[in-house]
């Protein structure tokens, strides 16, 4: 459940992130829960005092990053959201973000994808890193740690299924895995997140 | 410091917000755009759509958006590799035919056309794809086609029965063209010779029969006009037979030479009431002529050879009967008188058939001298009326004028015609019965008939009346004694004097015979 503390411990995480999540946040509600649905996350926002407009997400605009996971945990509560369904909005919103379809436009190969993965970082968080350390061309075969970034559990859910979607825009809708094999909160040093295409 | 920090910001937000602007004219045209249109990455992953995509494919947004190229169409995997290879390669934009495939396994037949898209320093950054549905096209080109086979298919089942009727026609045409042939071989070796003018008298046909006739070839006469052609003096019988046009004669007699005697009749062929040639035909009569005057000259050798000893027979009884060889017993004198008879009998016969043999060799007539038709007659029914009178018939003279021209004949000849005509009519009426003689002028002829009240001559007999050794059956009957020979020899002496002849007869009331003599004959 959010509360003031919660709220106020992530509000004082330094670190932003690309203000267009809500807007994918907002089309994965609309999508599944209509207008309703959005008014009732707004509601419930509003009541908590948590500072987000859904309707004027933009693409270039930056917020901080604890807002982006109160967004994610907002849903949870008011939806009563599964890990699962986390995943899904993770992996849903690369289809209807700007930014990224204008990155993957310049995706010509799967080394490519290694290659542009720090630069999209980049472009999306100003905290924390995220590296390619393995990858292998023939088995599309990927893993990529994240670094410096230790904010809240929910975003590991959450990124299993934005980084698979990233991954499918290399190797087909659909066909693509990710795993977080190994977590910050549970004392790794870093993120890892393995990619594999499915069988 | 503070206010160069400011003014950046600033020119900051003014790009943000056009970058904004451009994203949401972006999403707007493609939401907007009525074609279904793709964005694929040049790894072939499908980064946008646009409505209309959607709308066509039946999937959302979110399950276009990373959809691999070989999803979209229901293509082979080769056919897709090959078409990424195009695509990849191509600068220009490319259309091909393909098959879409929509969410609910709808397989549509589409046209793909791709366009490049190239960054600013030239790198290849995927493609647009825009699907144009050719399904009604498709379909309509379908039932065109359809409409075309089975137009096709009835032009060849037409085509077929129109082969058939040529089949048919030319089948006929073989069969006429075989009865043709037939035809003109039957004609060709026909005896008889033929002309065939056509209905302008221009010569379309002669057989090979009239070339040997006429020693004349066709090559000379075809297509040449009847005129021309009988002013040939090969052809000039034909020209003494004809004249000057083409004329109904039957079986007329032409004498080519010596030994070819033809009888040429004319034929007016007609189609449908039409006339379309006339047919000359000229059948080769020399051998029935031959066998006709051989049969003469015998008949004449024969009844010459019999006349002799007939004469001889014939004044032996004379003698006998008058005395000369002594006294005959009664009955000695009729079986004298009864041999007599009979011996006269065949000395007549025998001078009939010297008399048709004459006629048959065209030598009967000798003299020819003016005469007095009323006097010949007179005197043959002077010598007649005591036979009559013994049959109680009376013989009346009727001279329809009071004088008669004079008439050049052979009056011999003439005298036996009518003494042949009332000798017939005496035979042939009965008892108390009459026989009137008439002679009247027509025209420029002398008109003689004998009229009789006899047996009459039966009217399916009266075509035969004039033919050699022919008599009535009711005739036979009743007078055993005749050749048969009288009428024939009449009727060869009026017609050698350029007369006619004819009668007019009712069985068991009477017959009268007419003849006419030209007063003035041309040439006899």
């Amino acid at each position: 459940m959010i509360n003031k503390e919660k709220i106020e411990e992530l509000m004082s995480i330094n670190g932003q992130v690309k203000d267009v999540v809500f807007q994918t946040d907002a089309d994965y509600i609309l999508k599944k829960y209509g207008e309703e649905g959005l008014a009732k996350l707004e509601k419930k926002a509003e009541e908590l005092n948590i500072p987000i407009n859904y309707k004027e997400a933009n693409s270039l605009k930056l917020c901080p990053i604890g807002l982006r996971v109160l967004s994610l945990l907002l849903m949870r509560d008011v939806f009563g959201l599964s890990d699962s369904e986390i995943r899904e909005i993770g992996y849903s919103a690369p289809a209807t973000s700007f930014v990224v379809k204008l990155l993957m436009r310049f995706l010509s190969s799967f080394s490519r994808l290694a290659k542009e993965v720090p630069n999209y970082w980049k472009n999306h968080y100003t905290i924390g890193s995220l590296e390619s350390v393995y990858l292998n061309e023939k088995t599309k075969d990927l893993i990529v740690h994240l670094k410096d970034f230790k904010v809240d559990p929910i975003l590991c859910i959450y990124f299993e299924g934005y980084f698979r979607r990233i991954y499918e825009f290399a190797v087909g809708f659909g066909n693509g895995e990710c795993k977080e094999t190994k977590c910050m909160f549970k004392g790794a040093p870093y993120h890892e997140y393995v990619f594999r295409t499915r069988k | 410091m503070f206010s160069e920090h400011a003014n950046n910001l600033e020119k900051k937000d003014t790009l943000n917000e056009s970058i904004l602007e451009l994203e949401a004219y972006i999403k707007d045209f493609w939401r907007f755009l009525p074609l279904p249109v793709y964005y694929f990455n040049p790894m072939h992953i499908a980064l946008d759509a646009t409505r209309a995509a959607e709308d066509f494919s039946g999937y959302s947004e979110a399950e276009i958006i990373g959809r691999d190229l070989s999803k979209i169409f229901a293509e082979s995997e080769q056919t897709i590799s090959s078409f990424k290879k195009e695509i990849l390669e191509g600068k220009h934009t490319l259309k091909k035919k393909m098959i879409f495939l929509t969410k609910d396994k709808r397989r549509v037949p589409v046209n793909v056309f791709v366009s490049p898209r190239e960054s600013l320093n030239g790198e290849f950054i995927g493609y647009f794809l825009a699907v144009f549905d050719i399904s009604a096209f498709e379909k309509f080109q379908k039932e065109l086609e359809e409409k075309i086979s089975k137009r096709t298919k009835e032009l060849e089942e037409s085509r077929t029965a129109l082969m058939n009727i040529l089949e048919d026609v030319e089948e006929s045409r073989r069969e006429a063209e075989e009865e043709r042939d037939k035809t003109v071989a039957i004609v060709a070796n026909l005896t008889d010779g033929l002309f065939f003018f056509d209905k302008n008298d221009i010569l379309a046909f002669i057989n090979p029969q009239a070339e040997k006739i006429f020693n004349v070839k066709k090559e000379q006469l075809i297509g040449k006009d009847f005129l021309e052609i009988i002013s040939r003096q090969e052809l000039k019988p034909l020209l003494d037979a004809l004249g000057q046009k083409i004329k109904k004669v039957f079986r007329k007699e032409i004498t080519i030479n010596e030994n070819l005697t033809l009888e040429l009749t004319t034929v007016f062929v007609s189609r449908k009431g039409e006339k379309i040639g006339s047919l000359l035909i000229l059948h080769d009569v020399s051998r029935e002529k031959l066998v006709e005057r051989m049969k003469t000259e015998f008949v004449s050798i024969a009844a010459h050879q019999l006349r002799t000893p007939l004469s001889a027979i014939k004044w032996t009884l004379k003698m006998f009967l008058d005395g000369d060889l002594g006294e005959l017993t009664k009955e000695q004198k009729e079986f004298a008188e009864k041999s007599y008879i009979s011996n006269e009998r065949m000395i007549n016969l025998v001078n009939d058939l010297l008399d048709v043999s004459r006629i048959e060799e065209g030598r009967y007539l000798y003299k020819l001298t003016p005469a007095r038709m009323e006097r010949i007659i007179q005197a043959i029914i002077n010598s007649l009326s005591r036979v009559a009178k013994r049959k109680g018939i009376v013989i009346d003279f009727v001279k329809k004028q009071k004088s008669f021209p004079q008439v050049k004949v052979d009056a011999e000849k003439i005298g036996l015609v009518i003494q042949n005509l009332i000798d017939n009519a005496v035979k042939y009426t009965p008892e108390k019965g009459k026989i009137t003689v008439s002679l009247s002028k027509t025209g420029n002829n002398l008109k003689v008939e004998v009229a009789d009240t006899g047996m009459g001559i039966p009217k399916d007999q009266q075509g035969r009346i004039f033919s050699k050794f022919f008599r009535g059956a009711n005739a036979l009957k009743t007078e055993t004694v005749g050749s048969g020979l009288g009428l024939f020899i009449v009727k060869n002496i009026v017609e050698a004097h350029k007369g006619k002849i004819w009668f007019e007869s009712e069985e068991g009331k009477g017959t009268t015979f007419f003849f006419t003599i030209p007063i003035n004959p041309e040439k006899i």
